[in-house]
């Protein structure tokens, strides 16, 4: 397969009656053994046009008039992956990548995204960089059927237009209710069988499909903390004997709201902690049942998945957990793009970002850390190893497609890799301790695989 | 200015021997009867002419109903039209001299900004990956180090003067088993033709030949059509009566076979692109050649003025080589229009007469708030 990135250049005006030819570089078409003599199909997205190509001297870029690139969604300046297939006659263009957004501020013209502007210029540039095109939509943007799609793209600022419906999806979509409303679905099982499209993170995650879905792996049973969806008392009670902690949280909850921890006092009874959005508090009660009597009637409003609590490592008393960034290479493989620390706050035992904890390579995390000597060896090895373990184990086990992975794990004393989470919708902020970088690795990546997935 | 103010469009010329005192009568004449349809009272003048005690300049007009041209006596233009060709070497000091004394007397606006010598412009578009590929391969003439290692590399230099026109004063010169071979023009365009057996009497006689000129030196370029003769495209852009640039036509220029440059000042005949390079490259060349002189033509206006600031008009000398690559030769801020004229192109001979006025008229309508130019920058710059 021939491939290269190359410029666009868009011409106004036309040297020739009909508009459908693109000019390419003679070196290129000679390499390429591209025929000039007869109609080859140019593809960009969804969209399809039957062109001539014409030699050109000396320049290496592709070039179009105005009305072709006008009808395409091409702009002057945008470099593009070129894909020849002679088989099919076809001059593939891409990839052209469609971020589905939840949302667009219109009125705001520097931050149309809120706090998620900074990365769409940065998949902005870096599609400049490596090759390739991204606008962002949202749901309100798709018309049924339609093989174009209105979004916003970025050119020293930022405007809504008309595309094709693009080569690759890339679902940003940050609810379940989003993703599940029936235009989304519809579009994402259209854009797939219609023009052979590919969509990335397809869907949310749910907790319990992903234990349960692991736990038919058995090389990954070592990783997952004792975990069932949470049923009646009798499960509380046997949990709560086999295992000093014990965790209940929310299947469907985020940012760590929800969370019980109960955790057996050697002088008897239960020290329980409950998180919500403004910190922490904690209660003892003398006995389980006490405890269930207390909270039976939220348990049975909301699922909730009990899980066994582990003796993590701690750095001055504060709880540290990782987060890999997993992501599919621009081969397909699965890669360790980042593995952090994240230390709790002072008044939470989860170390979720938006509840106050705080940053810290892998080294930093273990080194001040209470681990044991012997677990301290290997450790950065074991959580790679264990990242790429569970992403594989998620493709194998898991319907959907997912480009990328955010990966929780956990050490305990012992030096022991403990899967707490999967989310297949990482946050783009908090991957990188550092960024000194203008365009992040994780970024570059998704580019790349964008183009992996437009060529397949 | 208001707009009900009369508005004075000056076209300057250098005097010359007859009535009215200079060339391109017939040019004038339209911009004449064109800016007066337009409400601009338009005249030719020279700034020899300008009386500085009370601001007038005695000038020429034309009038179709008192018969043709009259000499009439006019307050000092808004805007100038500079179309003053001052090249002889006293000429040049004395004509400055005048222009720098009337803009002293009152802010003139020009209708756009002359270009620089060739090096500005070659640094100028070279600043644009986009045009960087049409570009021959320049650099200042400097040393015969410089020239010495050109001819070893390539085997062949060309070789013009930085403030040189129609081709004068050029040099080809190429490396022959016997030696050298120099083809050249003199200072009044006269062809020339010498050999030398060695470096040494070849580097005397350059430095002889170019004195104390600033010179540049190039990549040669082949630019010979199938039958031997050489051809360049003249393309005309131009700023229209929105203020917008357009491009107003293009013709290839053919000069006599010999000749190292095809000016048409060398007696050579025009011809419509099209037929031209469909004959020379085959059909399907000719239409990526066409794309990539209409590309540089759209391209290069606004890549120079984004340097040299606005501008009004263009000739883009543009070559073609055997293979058909498309190369950038020189660009002119004073463009002659007779290759339409010897076309028989008459929308393109029409367009190039009118949009200056038009442009002009564009000029002088815009509101004062947009008006003020540094005079003092216009004065650097036009001289």
């Amino acid at each position: 397969m021939a491939k290269t990135k190359l410029a666009i250049q868009v011409q106004n005006g036309s040297v020739h009656p009909e508009d459908s030819y693109v000019m390419l570089g003679e070196a290129l078409i000679k390499k390429w053994k591209i025929p000039t003599n007869q109609t080859l199909t140019l593809r960009y997205g969804a969209a399809r046009k039957e062109i001539r190509v014409l030699p050109l001297s000396q320049s290496a870029v592709l070039r179009i008039s105005d009305s072709l690139a006008g009808q395409l969604g091409l702009h002057h300046g945008v470099k593009l992956i070129l894909d020849y297939r002679p088989g099919s006659k076809t001059l593939a263009l891409g990839p052209l990548i469609g971020v589905l957004v939840s949302r667009v501020y219109s009125h705001l013209a520097d931050r149309p995204f809120g706090a998620t502007t900074a990365f769409c210029k940065e998949m902005t540039e870096a599609c400049a960089l490596y090759g390739g095109f991204v606008y962002f939509f949202t749901a309100e943007d798709i018309s049924p059927g339609s093989s174009t799609v209105t979004g916003w793209s970025y050119a020293g600022r930022w405007v809504k237009r008309s595309f094709p419906v693009p080569s690759v999806v890339y679902n940003r979509l940050t609810s379940r209710k989003l993703e599940n409303k029936p235009i989304v679905q519809h579009f994402m099982r259209d854009v797939k069988s219609r023009s052979g499209a590919a969509v990335f993170n397809e869907k949310y995650l749910d907790k319990t499909e992903v234990f349960a879905a692991l736990r038919k792996e058995s090389s990954l049973q070592a990783y997952l903390p004792e975990s069932y969806s949470f049923k009646n008392f009798a499960m509380l009670k046997a949990m709560c004997k086999k295992h000093g902690i014990v965790f209940l949280k929310p299947i469907t909850g985020s940012l760590g709201k929800g969370i019980i921890k109960i955790v057996r006092q050697p002088e008897g009874g239960y020290m329980c902690y409950f998180t919500s959005l403004n910190g922490g508090r904690k209660q003892s009660y003398p006995t389980l049942t006490s405890f269930f009597q207390a909270h039976s009637g939220k348990m049975k409003q909301r699922r909730y998945q009990i899980q066994q609590g582990l003796r993590l490592i701690e750095v001055g008393g504060r709880p540290v957990d990782f987060r890999a960034l997993v992501q599919r290479s621009q081969t397909g493989e699965w890669t360790i793009t980042s593995i952090v620390g994240r230390i709790a706050g002072n008044n939470t035992f989860v170390s979720n970002l938006a509840r106050g904890g705080s940053l810290c390579t892998v080294l930093e995390a273990v080194t001040k850390s209470n681990i044991t000597a012997g677990g301290k060896a290997g450790a950065n090895a074991k959580l790679r190893k264990a990242s790429l373990d569970i992403a594989q184990g998620i493709e194998r086990q898991i319907p959907g497609h997912f480009g990328e992975l955010g990966i929780d794990l956990a050490l305990d004393t012992s030096g022991r890799v403990w899967l707490l989470e999967v989310n297949s919708k990482p946050s783009k902020d908090d991957n990188t301790p550092s960024g000194d970088s203008k365009i992040r690795p994780s970024v570059k990546r998704l580019i790349l695989y964008s183009q992996y997935l437009a060529s397949k | 200015m208001h707009s009900n103010e009369t508005r004075y469009f000056g076209i300057m010329a250098c005097e010359s021997e007859g009535f009215p005192p200079f060339g391109e009568r017939q040019f004038y004449r339209h911009l004449c009867k064109l800016g007066r349809s337009l409400g601009m009272e338009t005249f030719v003048f020279s700034p020899h002419q300008v009386d500085p005690d009370t601001k007038t300049v005695t000038a020429y007009t034309y009038l179709s109903e008192q018969g043709g041209w009259q000499k009439k006596v006019y307050p000092l233009p808004q805007l100038i039209y500079d179309r003053s060709f001052p090249s002889r070497k006293g000429r040049y000091g004395s004509h400055r001299l005048a222009v720098r004394r009337m803009l002293a007397l009152q802010p003139v606006r020009f209708l756009g900004h002359g270009l620089k010598g060739k090096w500005e412009v070659h640094r100028a578009l070279h600043r644009d990956p986009e045009l960087r590929p049409y570009l021959p391969k320049t650099e200042r003439l400097q040393g015969r180090n410089q020239l010495l290692r050109w001819l070893r590399d390539r085997g062949q230099a060309f070789l013009k003067p930085v403030n040189g026109s129609h081709g004068k004063g050029t040099l080809h010169i190429s490396r022959r088993d016997s030696g050298y071979r120099i083809q050249a023009r003199t200072a009044t365009n006269r062809p020339l033709e010498v050999s030398f057996a060695s470096a040494r009497p070849l580097l005397l006689w350059v430095s002889r030949f170019i004195g104390r000129r600033s010179y540049l030196i190039q990549q040669y370029l082949e630019l010979t059509g199938s039958e031997g003769g050489v051809f360049d495209i003249r393309s005309l852009v131009q700023k229209n009566g929105r203020g917008l640039w357009e491009l107003t036509g293009m013709a290839v220029r053919k000069g006599g076979s010999g000749s190292i440059t095809s000016n048409l000042h060398g007696g050579g005949t025009a011809e419509a692109i099209k037929p031209f390079l469909e004959r020379e490259y085959g059909s399907e060349k000719a239409l990526s050649i066409e794309s990539s002189l209409r590309f540089l033509s759209e391209k290069i206006p606004p890549a120079l003025e984004a340097v040299n600031g606005r501008m009004a008009e263009l000739g883009l000398d543009l070559g073609v080589d055997r293979d058909g690559k498309v190369w950038v030769i020189e660009v002119n801020s004073k463009p002659g229009r007779s290759v339409f004229h010897r076309l028989c192109e008459k929308k393109a001979e029409w367009s190039s007469v009118r949009n200056p006025v038009a442009y002009a008229n564009h000029l002088l309508r815009r509101s004062r708030a947009d008006r003020p130019q540094p005079v003092l920058k216009q004065v650097r710059q036009n001289l």
